[in-house]
């Protein structure tokens, strides 16, 4: 009991911060794989959503849906922003992509402060949820809690979707193969500008239900974009399964990591993902993926 | 994909023709050329003090902190320093050296300034100690200073040297603690430093850490945004009380995640910078009951000290904090040093004067700088964040000596 | 010969390139040694930093532009150089000179610790794996703190001097002008290496891996020197920093900087040295100089620049000022629609995963004549038996045994899906055999890499044309003639690329290319290429020359073009020649032999097998829409 008992909370909490990082990793590797895009202004939607929905919350319940509604919104507006501002140089390969994104990131940073302070705002959330829960005998903060249940409805509603139904269907077309959905008479460029407003609407969500736990911040975009950016490459780009994974080892180095190994802790994210791409490698070659 | 028209290639041309010949314009504009620079005394009246202080970065919600007091005392004095009229330079410290070196560099090269003052990071400190020592010119740091700084001629400090919170708090902590207190902090040069005085004080007044290994717990530095794990291993230890450090967002995150975990009832202890600020804001009530110990608490019931918040609250309608006032005194040093310099005001004569300040009458108290660190000589506070009318507040609670 | 191999040279970075190019450098050269007596002192400094900066955005435009390696990491060695230096001179070694060898030596030293697991990965994960490497090296400098200094890193470094017997480097404009002949020295350095022949060893790699590689080329080690080249050249960059700031740390090495300086490169124009300084300079002014008036917000104009340099520079600022040949390629892919040069290197896999998508589609094995198994023939060249390649449990390739005489002209015939591009891509050595043995000229050569196969005398033409497509004709010939010339001499010497180049010239002879040798491989028709692609199996002096569908997609003119050729080959090339144009298998060959479904179904002359039922029989079922969609 006792090793057990000495890292449960840990080994909780990697899953709560796993599945966070995942709802942002989602956007991230659906942009990358159906989109396109390369975002490194993920991060920034992130921020822009959890700075929204800070403004919004006002620690009623009511107050934290539509906390996460405007959340969503805010990401979605942001996908749309991204959008229109790929779209003339689309086709023009990552790099440009990249740059263009690390410029949106630095711009969005300079307004994110303008617009909202350079203070952290306080996240206020339902009493409830700002107390304590005793689980095993253990206190854990009890939003980390509900949200490791609301990511779960959430995981298993959108595999619902993507699987079984046709919305789903034609998303997985759309990142299978987006020549297809062209072939079938819909316009590349919309299905561009949809699945950034899809990818950017991830970002808010994860913003809005993730800024009581990693809350809006000047640093926050950086933090989330590079964890969220391991998670897809660990877990393999366009691979949702994979992504999950990841998020979850990544969520559990952080947590369980820390504790087991402390001395090795700092190396461990990098090292992991390293090791990662070089058994890919081995298996798949050069590019480390099946394609 | 679009056939580009010759057109538009053509004006894409322009463009970066025009990107070029602008690079090169903003050079070549620069005045004067550095063939016949010569490092600046002042004739004229009008003398330029160099802010350097974090406007963007982890750290960027302390810049109006710092700009704030420096200001203060500028209005309080009618915008002069010395008898000198002062023109504020400000740039951007950043998240360390790789921004606040150029910074630096541009206030004593392009601007020429007499001083140069602020500089939140302890790194940033480091790096321009060579800059400042080489092109003699003051540089007085508001907040963190560096672990060791092996010839600090130009390099002056009205806030602490790091290990001082830990090691003012620590024999009030032996005493009032009964068991074994857990130490952890960051794991960066300040977070060690911070650590390291309360440990070493610690252990000299017998105390015995609850860390299992007896050794302090650093954490991922910037990258930690989730205690949960480490309250565990606090809550195995049998801890009776915490000791720590943080500062920013890593502050935030450390209060509100401690009062909801396993840990929410043991004593917390750390330095002032836990609940300085800003950071007291985002943490709300989850700060309540924390005990810091710092050199500066805004209730602390002194004339110099009422006179100050009076002021700044007039004017920013906030209360100040430690980084306010250690600006506020960096302006009264350099008032009373651009002074003694009297018709000869060069950075070279200003530093020698800087040394000759004596005491310092501050918001905290009387001060002088220790002529080895070139760190002040004061007193130490114990706060605790309680309820102050509508907003929290560090409340003094006792002093714990003076040290420097 | 002589003379078309000069002009050859002036092809590969076009006239019109090389002089605005030249222009462009010599002018800012000028200005830089002009700088200290127009500019004030800080942005003396400024300059100083952005050249320090541009020497490692150079290291990186060589890896990413250069060798198609686009980085992260480069930032690794270059703290490592930077410590190095400031560890001299703690220790009392203050010689900059000293300080930039050691530390070139130790950035070397260290990409060649790590260039084992960077150079085998291509594309995206060549930045993702660079960046754990730059990611690691920071926390050790972080963590490290008896040698690094910890997070505040290496402060108070003793001024060096510039050469034994100079004073102290404390004065900035006398750190400037060391920081600039130093600057000078290692980035000309760098050009002359990368101007010369064994540049185009990187523009081959970059551009057609698979082609390179069935020319016998070492692709692996040629991007392993590289490597560990851009290593010397990125610790420099960190010697030059420290005798700039004589301090660093841990913030100088982060993911900011890895990105920066890639951007800086890509603003510069891919490959180009003098794009990346300047792109590292523009980063460097407007971060610290233009944010001036608006303290606090240089990460905005840093923004900005990125965002105006995207979509006014799509090549790059010396792709759009000089029109080079990359850029003409990339105007050229805009203009008719087809794709850019890809970002990301030639994917070797690629053509097994095409290869894979059609033979997967093989039907179960449907015998209808089993072959005698070939008896010992003393005429063979090349021997194959029970030869096998599976899909998971699709077999490609069944069990199959073939002779090819010498001097043979022998074509393999068959349905779509039958596996004759895999026979060929196993004889070659591109896809690797699942059983069987394959023998060529008495020597098992089963398990050999293509490389080696290139050097021992098997060449190949790719179904796809497989040219690089930056470079003149001349020069795609004369980089598969390579290995295979008998010619000594430095790889950087020009006097091995004249012969080289004339020994090009008389391929293009044999394929009629001669007076096309000077145009950019990218700009050819696709007969032309076709034509090149062959020329370039030739410049190996191959013994068995395979040929993959050569008319696929020609002209009738191109296809009479390319019987010429095949006719005219040389007596003692034996050729292997996948063909579906029985008209054009009729006319060049002797021999024929007809897979169906991974097995052997008949061998004869053309004329046995035009008359043959069984074989009509197969074709008739290849129509079926199934493998017909295929093609």
């Amino acid at each position: 009991m006792g090793w057990f008992d000495d890292n449960f909370i840990p080994a909780v909490d990697g899953v709560a911060y796993g599945l966070l990082l995942f709802v942002v990793a989602a956007g991230l590797t659906l942009a990358f794989g159906s989109g396109g895009v390369l975002n490194l202004a993920h991060g920034t939607l992130y921020a822009f959503a959890a700075y929204t929905a800070t403004a919004v919350a006002d620690g009623s319940w009511v107050g934290l849906a539509l906390a996460v509604l405007a959340g969503i919104g805010a990401g979605a507006a942001g996908g749309g922003v991204l959008a229109a501002l790929t779209a003339p140089i689309a086709g023009r390969g990552h790099m440009a992509q990249a740059m263009l994104t690390f410029g949106v990131a630095l711009v969005g940073g300079d307004l994110l402060t303008t617009w909202f302070g350079k203070d952290d705002p306080q996240v206020l959330v339902p009493g409830a949820l700002e107390k304590p829960v005793s689980i095993l005998g253990h206190n854990y903060p009890g939003y980390r809690l509900a949200f490791i249940v609301v990511a779960i409805v959430l995981g298993v509603g959108g595999w619902y979707v993507l699987a079984r139904t046709r919305i789903g269907a034609a998303v997985r077309a759309s990142v299978d193969d987006p020549e297809m959905l062209a072939a079938g008479g819909i316009s590349p460029a919309r299905v561009r500008t949809g699945v950034l407003v899809a990818a950017g609407a991830l970002a808010g969500l994860a913003g809005g239900l993730g800024a009581p736990i990693i809350g809006p911040s000047t640093s926050v975009a950086n933090t989330v974009l590079l964890q969220s950016l391991l998670v897809v490459v660990i877990g393999g780009l366009g691979s949702v399964g994979g992504a999950l994974l990841a998020a979850i080892l990544v969520g559990e180095v952080q947590t369980l990591g820390v504790t087991l190994m402390p001395d090795l802790a700092p190396y461990l994210l990098f090292a992991t993902m390293a090791v990662m791409l070089i058994a890919r490698t081995a298996r798949f070659g050069p590019t480390g993926s099946r394609v | 994909m679009t056939p580009a028209s010759p057109i538009s290639r053509r004006s894409f041309r322009v463009t970066s023709a025009g990107l070029l010949a602008g690079a090169l314009a903003f050079t070549a504009a620069c005045s004067g050329s550095a063939a016949d620079d010569k490092k600046g005394g002042s004739s004229s009246g009008t003398l330029k003090i160099g802010l350097t202080i974090p406007l963007t970065g982890v750290y960027a919600a302390l810049g109006p902190d710092l700009q704030n007091g420096f200001q203060t005392y500028l209005d309080q004095h009618g915008g002069k320093l010395g008898g000198h009229k002062i023109e504020l330079v400000i740039t951007d410290e950043g998240d360390g050296p790789a921004t606040s070196v150029p910074s630096v560099t541009k206030l004593i090269k392009q601007d020429k300034v007499t001083a140069v003052v602020g500089l939140t990071n302890a790194a940033t400190v480091a790096a321009n100690v060579q800059v400042v020592n080489d092109n003699k010119v003051p540089m007085i740091g508001a907040v963190g200073r560096p672990g060791k700084i092996d010839k600090p001629d130009y390099v002056w400090h009205t806030s602490y040297l790091s290990e001082e919170p830990g090691v003012a708090a620590a024999p009030y902590i032996k005493e009032n603690v009964p068991g074994a207190v857990y130490a952890i902090g960051p794991d960066y040069q300040g977070g060690w430093d911070q650590l390291r005085g309360f440990t070493e004080t610690y252990d000299k007044a017998g105390g015995k850490l609850a860390n299992p290994d007896g050794k302090t717990k650093f954490t991922p530095f910037p990258g930690t945004t989730n205690f949960q794990p480490y309250f565990t291993e606090i809550k195995n230890s049998g801890a009776k009380a915490v000791y720590t450090f943080y500062a920013g967002t890593a502050a935030v995150n450390f209060v509100k995640q401690y009062k909801q975990s396993d840990v929410k009832d043991i004593p917390l202890y750390a330095a002032g910078f836990l609940t300085e600020g800003a950071v007291l804001g985002a943490e709300g009530d989850a700060a309540k009951g924390v005990f810091t110990s710092l050199n500066y608490t805004p209730t602390l019931d002194i004339p110099a000290n009422r006179s100050f918040v009076a002021a700044y609250q007039g004017k920013y309608n906030a209360l100040p904090t430690m980084m306010s006032a250690t600006m506020y005194d960096a302006a009264a040093v350099l008032d009373k040093a651009i002074a003694a310099a009297g018709d000869k005001v060069t950075p070279e004569t200003v530093n020698a004067a800087i040394s000759k300040t004596g005491k310092v009458d501050s918001p905290r108290g009387s001060w002088e700088f220790n002529p080895s660190t070139h760190a002040p000589v004061q007193k130490w506070y114990l706060r605790e964040v309680k309820q102050d009318g509508t907003a929290l507040s560090n409340v003094m609670v006792r002093e714990l000596g003076t040290l420097g | 010969m002589t003379t078309l191999a000069l002009r050859a040279r002036t092809a590969l970075h076009s006239p019109r390139a090389r002089l605005v190019g030249r222009v462009l450098a010599v002018a800012a050269i000028v200005w830089l040694f002009a700088a200290p007596y127009l500019v004030g002192l800080f942005t003396l400094i400024l300059l100083s930093q952005a050249l320090s900066l541009g020497v490692l955005a150079a290291s990186v435009a060589v890896l990413g532009g250069g060798a198609g390696l686009p980085s992260l990491g480069q930032v690794a060695p270059y703290a490592v150089g930077g410590y190095t230096a400031a560890i001299l001179a703690e220790h009392g070694m203050r010689i900059g000179v000293v300080h930039t060898l050691v530390a070139a030596a130790a950035g070397a030293l260290f990409n060649a610790l790590t260039a084992p697991i960077v150079v085998r990965t291509r594309g995206v994960t060549v930045l993702m794996i660079t960046l754990a490497v730059g990611e690691l090296v920071r926390t050790a400098a972080e963590k490290w703190k008896s040698v690094t200094g910890g997070t505040d890193g290496k402060s108070g470094v003793p001024p060096i001097q510039p050469f034994w017997g100079m004073g102290d480097l404390v004065d900035d404009v006398d750190t400037y002008w060391y920081v600039l002949l130093t600057t000078l020295v290692v980035i000309g350095i760098t050009a002359v290496v990368l101007r010369s022949p064994a540049g185009l060893l990187l523009d081959g790699a970059r551009e057609n891996e698979t082609r390179m590689r069935a020319t016998g080329h070492p692709v692996t080690r040629y991007l392993s020197v590289t490597y560990i080249g851009v290593g010397a050249l990125a610790g420099v960059a960190g010697a030059l920093l420290i005798s700039v700031q004589r301090y660093i740390s841990p913030a100088h090495i982060g993911f900011d900087t890895s990105s920066l300086v890639l951007l800086a490169v890509v603003i510069g124009g891919g490959a180009s040295l003098v794009g990346a300084m300047i792109g590292a300079g523009l980063i460097v002014f407007t971060r610290d100089w233009l944010s001036g008036p608006w303290p606090g917000h240089g990460p905005l104009l840093l923004g900005a620049l990125f965002l105006i340099a995207v979509y006014t520079l799509p090549g790059g600022l010396v792709g759009l000022t000089a029109g080079g040949p990359r850029a003409a390629w990339r105007a050229l892919g805009r203009a008719t629609g087809t794709p850019d040069l890809p970002d990301e290197p030639a994917d070797p896999e690629k053509a097994e995963t095409a290869e894979k998508a059609e033979e997967g589609k093989a039907e179960k094995p449907a015998t209808t004549e089993q072959a005698a198994p070939p008896a010992a023939d003393p005429d063979a060249l090349l021997t194959i038996t029970g030869l096998t390649r599976r899909y998971g449990a699709l077999a490609a390739v069944d069990g199959l045994d073939l002779t090819v005489r010498r001097g043979a002209r022998h074509a393999l015939l068959g349905p779509n899906g039958a596996g004759k591009s895999t026979v060929l891509g196993m004889i070659a050595g591109a896809t690797p055999v699942t059983s069987g043995t394959i023998v060529f000229a008495g020597r098992d050569i089963t398990r050999l890499a293509p490389a080696r196969r290139s050097r021992i005398g098997i060449a190949r033409a790719f179904q796809q044309p497989a040219v690089v497509p930056s470079l003149s004709v001349l020069d795609n010939v004369a980089l598969a003639a390579w290995r295979h010339a008998r010619i000594t001499g430095a790889a950087w010497r020009p006097v091995r690329y004249r012969a080289l180049a004339g020994e090009a010239a008389t391929h293009l002879e044999t394929v009629g290319l001669t007076d096309r040798a000077d145009e950019i491989a990218g700009e050819l028709s696709h007969g032309s290429r076709r034509l090149l692609d062959i020329a370039m199996a030739l410049a190996g002096h191959p013994t068995l020359l395979l040929l993959d569908e050569p008319a696929a997609g020609l002209t009738d003119t191109d296809i009479v073009r390319l019987a010429t050729v095949l006719k005219a080959l040389p007596a003692e090339v034996t050729m292997v020649l996948v063909e579906h144009n029985f008209a054009l298998v009729r006319e060049v060959t002797d021999t024929v032999t007809v897979l169906a479904s991974g097995q052997l179904l008949a061998t004869g002359t053309p004329d046995e097998i035009a008359a043959d039922q069984a074989v009509r029989d197969t074709y008739l079922g290849a129509s079926e829409p199934e493998h017909q969609e295929v093609g």
